[in-house]
């Protein structure tokens, strides 16, 4: 660090390079989901397995996605629940 | 059997025609026999980067196509033994080409060279695909910039998919100075975030436009930082283990505190 990183680390202040590096991890992120989507197809299928342990759900309306967070990318999962399976009460 | 090295970085004009005079030239030098394969097929440069662009009679395309025999096109360098350029034809187009021939075309040259180095055209179309058809390992350029690192990131993916399993990473024309002071990425950065193995940095450097004004490689008798980053590159491909350099030369009041503190960067 200089002097100039010291004033930007004191008034935090974003320096080009941690802009640039912020930038790059957040469109990797995007090109990455975007060169294969078959990755989330398969974390579909996958999420749509464990949640199938606890309730039941449709299969054709779910949806596993990528979206633009504030400043981050955020994985969105949608599935609609038809029933919630009856757990055993637990004793208080 | 001679190893088939593809210099290639999807974004163009980052600096793979000069790594691959640079790399060629530094082999060479060690002893082996080399030859550098212009694959840029229409926009042929390696022949002038390397001052052989007078020597000319056959080229890639015409070897493929069986006009000439492969010996034929072969330019020997000017100053080195074992060094060789297989020049790319200027007329024609990147689809003259097929990758299968370009398999052939390697494979064969293989047999009588160390190192075959392929240096490819920018982009991920037709010439992408010819440049890495024959080829053992790549190596893949990329700058310190956003776009830059961004599309060798697609590169990565592309050769993973086409099974040309651990490609090296050079980060060329990397600005110390602008690394200091926060507004440049640093290699440790790209690195991290592309997740593959670095094989050398190569400083940002006037000598490389003043040494290819010259047609002349930096690593011909310069011991400029750029030129022994070159020669560092090529010692690291025959296998010799060598410590990065320290392409930082101030030695300013934090990089003395830092280095006292033994939170030294290492580039
Ligand atoms: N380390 C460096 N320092 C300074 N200039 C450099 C450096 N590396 C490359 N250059 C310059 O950058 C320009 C582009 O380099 P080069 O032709 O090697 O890139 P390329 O990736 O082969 O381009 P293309 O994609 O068009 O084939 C040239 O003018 C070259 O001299
Ligand atoms: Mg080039």
């Amino acid at each position: 660090m200089n002097i100039r990183g010291f004033f930007n680390f004191i008034l935090r202040r974003k320096s080009s390079k941690t802009i640039a590096r912020e930038r790059l991890r957040h469109v990797l992120i995007q090109d990455r989901a975007e060169a294969s989507p078959h990755l989330l197809e398969l974390l579909r299928e996958e999420l749509h397995g464990v949640i199938s342990r606890y309730m039941v759900v449709d299969s054709q309306s779910s949806r596993v996605f990528l979206d633009q967070g504030e400043g981050a990318a955020l994985l969105k999962a949608t599935f609609t629940v038809k029933s919630f399976k009856r757990g055993r009460d637990e004793a208080s | 059997m001679g190893e088939v090295l593809v210099v290639t970085s999807g974004k163009g004009g980052v600096g793979k025609t000069t790594t691959v005079a640079n790399l060629g030239t530094g082999l060479a030098m060690a002893g082996k026999k080399v030859v550098l394969v212009d694959a840029d097929i229409g926009l042929r440069n390696l022949d002038v980067v390397m001052g052989l662009e007078n020597r000319i009679v056959f080229d890639l395309v015409d070897v493929v196509e069986n006009r000439c025999r492969l010996k034929q096109a072969l330019i020997r360098d000017k100053r080195l033994e074992g060094l060789f350029l297989l020049p790319a034809s200027q007329a024609k187009d990147k689809s003259a080409v097929k990758p299968e021939q370009m398999e052939k075309l390697c494979k064969s040259l293989s047999s009588d060279y160390d190192y075959i180095l392929v240096d490819c055209p920018a982009g991920i179309e037709q010439g992408f695909k010819n440049a890495i058809a024959g080829a053992d390992r790549a190596l893949i350029v990329t700058t310190p910039e956003v776009s830059a690192v961004r599309d060798a990131d697609r590169i990565i993916g592309l050769l993973e998919a086409a099974e040309l399993k651990d490609p090296r990473l050079i980060v060329n024309r990397l600005r110390p100075d602008m690394v200091r002071r926060g507004d440049m990425m640093d290699v440790e950065d790209i690195r991290e975030i592309l997740a593959i193995e670095l094989i050398g940095v190569v400083p940002d450097d006037e000598g490389i436009i003043v040494s290819t004004n010259k047609g002349e490689p930096i690593v011909n008798g310069g011991s400029s930082l750029a030129a022994r980053a070159f020669l560092h590159i090529s010692r690291r491909l025959m296998g010799e283990e060598i410590p990065f350099l320290n392409l930082d030369r101030s030695d300013g009041f934090f990089s003395r505190l830092k280095k006292i503190m033994g939170m030294g960067s290492r580039d």
